[in-house]
């Protein structure tokens, strides 16, 4: 599964720290979200989402291989 | 309605399906953070007498330990020697690896499960490795060390696991 929470952070100017504090996580879970070793659960791509006010599909995308 | 009925009914299905039981799967049996501190300074407090149970010969072992601490007459390590070191080491060892991190979210459970899953695999092989390899009375040895082997296997590759997640951090920003 790929995700565009690095392309979403630098528009809304967000470090990867804010962005932990804001939905509960370490920042080495964004790092390893980013870079795709971690899948976060349904709870956490929600926050995430709602953090960016977007959608959940806008920031995680399934691949072929999923 | 009898009880069979009663049991099988849909309303019956969906109240224990929709209880607090789920919450209660859901529910982290974590110890707090506090228990890992506890957990490491009972195993620095045991490791030593651990080594020194292996590797002195033990009248110089006793003389050692007998200075310290002596209870009617009799020296703590004969009267409690064993039990000091099995409950010792297990207490510390599950405060340490079942205690919350610091920096507890779903990646350090998935972590700790993936190191449990390691654990088990190693230790299972140790086990049938042992029972292949060895015989008589050295496989006694074998068993009062698999006593506390899982915990020790996990505590191990549960804070390398760790130590190399929490090295990510050291990325860009």
């Amino acid at each position: 599964m790929k995700n565009r929470i690095k392309i979403a952070r630098a528009e809304a100017g967000v470090t990867q720290q804010q962005l932990a504090e804001a939905v509960g996580v370490s920042r080495q879970t964004i790092i390893s979200i980013e870079r795709g070793h971690f899948q976060p659960s349904t709870p956490l791509a929600l926050k995430m989402a709602r953090f960016f006010s977007t959608s959940v599909e806008s920031l995680f995308q399934l691949e072929e291989t999923d | 309605m009898r009880i069979t009925e009663a049991l099988t009914a849909p309303e019956a299905i969906r109240f224990f399906c929709e209880t607090s039981n789920s919450n209660y799967l859901m529910k982290t049996l974590l110890l707090p953070h506090v228990f890992r501190t506890i957990g490491w300074t009972i195993l620095l407090i045991v490791f030593p007498y651990f080594v020194g149970c292996l590797f002195l010969d033990s009248e110089s072992f006793h003389t050692l330990f007998s200075r310290f601490i002596t209870i009617d007459g009799k020296t703590l390590l004969e009267r409690i020697s064993n039990n000091f070191l099995i409950i010792g080491w297990s207490a510390g060892s599950l405060f340490v690896t079942c205690g919350k991190v610091r920096e507890e979210d779903e990646m350090t459970v998935m972590i700790r499960l993936n190191s449990l899953l390691i654990s088990l695999y190693v230790y299972i092989t140790l086990i049938v490795a042992s029972a292949l390899l060895i015989y008589n009375f050295n496989f006694l040895l074998v068993m009062m060390v698999n006593l506390a082997l899982f915990p020790i296997i996990f505590l191990i590759v549960f804070e390398l696991r760790l130590h190399a997640y929490r090295k990510i951090s050291e990325d860009e920003e």
